[in-house]
């Protein structure tokens, strides 16, 4: 579904993705793996658009990947750390807005991803008032309100405390189950060990 | 041996004397001397607040001078452009006591915070300063804004006493205004803090519709010598209200304006209003922390008119746009009674300011890739569902404003082109400082920062051109 050829990304004279190149096919987890500073934001934010690359090719179903292709957009949920909320829309109203702007008809999938993130006490907050913890559900959330095929998450198990990062690894294997493709950044061992089957490893080399 | 009952004292001796701790003015002066040592004297601060004034100053005295030296050019009559000013007094001293509030007024930056309020140096000793200053702002600012009331009022022919008495009154309001604020700077702020600003407004809309009904009562009368005498108490009372609290003022309250300080001074220096405008907003967010959505769900639908719904939701969640929107209705009705000649003019640019207050969904989903992203559709279609509101709301307000002039099919040309400006606006790409720069008499500028300033507003002065100098 996602394939990356000889992806490379320089900041000035420093090259941060080296001619990177991998494939992330439906139902497969893909944990992008690496110390601080190897550059797995900076792929995710070149897979998802967010970020452009230097040279390399990004593909999803051999189609160019362009960021701002309807095509795309409907396809790739992501979390990146550049998420941005509406700031006089609701907890609530963000995730009804997310789920119908993309065609969804059931009101039950949104009440049911914020009783399981635990954001019902929330429903009504506006963004500015979360913490930083809730920001993030809410910001899973998103993902999970709406139809995709790739999920490109950053760090997920960032904020989240025991439970909710029992509930993210759950989720990422109901999304195997269900044919969606993902790629993840993590630096939780536990959680790439419990959903990922392939590793991408970034950093210098030996 | 045991120690005796009453040792308490023998203990308590045996603790190291507390260190002694410097008086506020010997701390300030150190830390004076030590900033002068590194060369961070107040060269630089003095040229950037000139710099300041001079570009954001130069228009309004021109304009003054020319208003008041074209008498011909004030059809209105005296008792009218009273009432005005007194309506616009009142709202700018509503305005004022809000911006009071919101900044502090006494506040201390970030780093006054940790290394010197966080001290034991006497709180008092160490605020009597800034409040020093803020009276003699307010004073000072008072004093103006009353001269300039008076002679928008047109009563710079009654003499110079007139004019001076007005100042006089001003100031002891501004200082009072500073004092109160000061006295009352621990307490939370309450909504019905803003009701001189909806007095003032009120007022504005019953001078303008008593004009149009030609039945404008008889100039206040102003007894100037009572008005400064009563000022005067009230302004002493200020400021011994402001001394009391002094000591007491926490650490919070002078920490809570810091932001919008620090926000402000960056907007001003970087000519970028969305470096305050975001704080504001924040803030404004956070202090009305929910809303009430449960009971009326969005419903589903095309995705365009789920975004539409949410914008239109929206929309009564920000009052105070609202209010400013109907509000600026009024400024070509008001320019017709005290400077007709630039009626036009105003017109296009409170419309555009208008307008611009109806598309904050705009530039949400402008400014953030995220947002866009996530919303999944092109970004010229994400662009056109979130412009229906304000184009709607240009409309209306054009509409709302014609009552100065004939109803003519040619001035859509100037709703279309507000709308635009302000979508020209709202998509300007984020700024960069790193590249070229121009050499302006202001010292070198990005010419990126430029063509951001100037985005939209180019706009607003062609369709100002249009107004002034293209014939009907």
């Amino acid at each position: 579904m996602l394939s990356v050829a000889n992806l490379t990304r320089r900041f000035g004279e420093r090259v941060v993705l080296d001619q990177i190149s991998f494939t992330v096919t439906a139902g497969e987890v893909c944990a992008v793996i690496g110390a601080n500073g190897s550059g797995k934001t900076t792929l995710l934010r070149c897979v998802v658009g967010a970020d452009r690359a230097d040279g390399g090719q990004i593909r999803l179903d051999g189609r160019p990947m362009i960021e701002t292709d309807p095509v795309v957009r409907a396809s790739v949920a992501c979390v990146l750390d550049d998420i941005d909320f509406f700031p006089d829309l609701s907890v609530g109203e963000h995730l009804d807005l997310l789920a119908y702007a993309h065609g969804g008809r059931e009101p039950d999938v949104v009440e049911e991803i914020i009783a399981e993130l635990g954001l019902s006490d929330a429903r009504d907050q506006l963004p500015a008032t979360l913490s930083s913890g809730q920001r993030r559900r809410l910001a899973l959330a998103s993902c999970f309100v709406r139809p995709r095929r790739l999920l490109v998450l950053d760090e997920p198990e960032q904020r989240l405390d025991a439970e909710g990062r029992e509930w993210l690894a759950g989720a990422l294997l109901r999304e195997r189950e269900a044919g969606t493709a993902v790629l993840l950044a993590s630096h939780d061992p536990d959680l790439v060990a419990t959903v990922a089957d392939s590793h991408l490893e970034l950093g210098p080399e030996d | 041996m045991s120690p005796a009952i009453g040792s308490t004292p023998a203990v308590a001796s045996a603790l190291p004397p507390a260190p002694a701790v410097p008086s506020a003015r010997r701390l300030r002066r150190r830390l004076r001397a030590a900033r002068r040592e590194h060369g961070s004297g107040r060269g630089g601060d003095i040229y950037l607040v000139l710099m300041i004034i001079i570009v954001f100053g130069a228009i309004g005295p021109r304009y003054l001078n020319r208003y008041l030296t074209h008498p011909a050019e004030q059809p209105a009559p005296e008792a009218t452009r009273w009432w005005l000013v007194v309506a616009l007094a009142v709202a700018a001293a509503g305005l004022t006591w809000q911006a009071l509030r919101a900044f502090g007024p006494l506040l201390a930056m970030p780093s006054t915070q940790a290394w010197c309020v966080a001290s034991p140096v006497a709180r008092r000793g160490w605020l009597i300063t800034p409040l020093g200053y803020l009276l003699l702002g307010g004073a000072l600012v008072g004093a103006g804004a009353g001269a300039l009331g008076t002679l928008l009022a047109g009563a710079a022919a009654s003499g110079a006493a007139t004019v001076g008495g007005a100042a006089v009154v001003g100031a002891g309001t501004g200082v009072a205004m500073a004092g109160a604020a000061t006295g009352v700077q621990t307490r939370r702020w309450h909504p019905a803090e803003r009701v001189p600003v909806l007095v003032g407004l009120a007022g504005a809309v019953a001078v303008i519709g008593l004009r149009y009904a030609h039945v404008v009562p008889a100039t206040p009368a102003a007894p100037v010598r009572w008005s400064a005498l009563a000022v005067a108490v009230v302004a002493v009372a200020g400021a011994v209200a402001a001394l009391g609290r002094l000591g007491r003022i926490d650490r919070a309250a002078l920490a809570a304006g810091a932001p919008l300080a620090g926000a402000a001074a960056s907007a001003a220096i970087f000519m970028d209003a969305t470096l305050f405008s975001g704080v504001v907003e924040a803030r404004r967010w956070r202090r009305a922390g929910r809303v009430r959505s449960g009971l009326r769900r969005l419903r589903p639908g095309p995705r365009w008119a789920v975004l539409l719904r949410a914008e239109v939701r929206r929309l009564p969640r920000r009052p105070g746009a609202l209010a400013i929107w109907a509000a600026l209705i009024l400024v070509p009705y008001a320019l017709v009674l005290i400077a007709p000649e630039a009626a036009g003019a105003g017109r296009v640019v409170a419309g555009y300011l208008a307008v611009g207050r109806l598309a904050a969904g705009l530039r949400a989903v402008c400014r953030s890739p995220a947002l866009r992203r996530s919303l999944g559709d092109t970004d010229q279609r994400l662009y056109r569902v979130h412009l229906v509101v304000p184009a709607a709301g240009a409309l209306l307000w054009w509409l709302a404003g014609s009552g100065v002039s004939a109803p003519d099919p040619n001035q859509l040309v100037f709703v279309i082109g507000l709308v635009f400006a302000v979508y020209r606006n709202a998509t300007a790409p984020s700024r960069a400082y790193g590249g070229p720069m121009v050499d302006t008499p202001f010292g070198l500028v990005p010419v990126d920062l430029l063509r951001q300033v100037l985005r939209g507003l180019d706009v607003v002065a062609v369709l100002v051109f249009i107004e002034l100098f293209l014939p009907a």
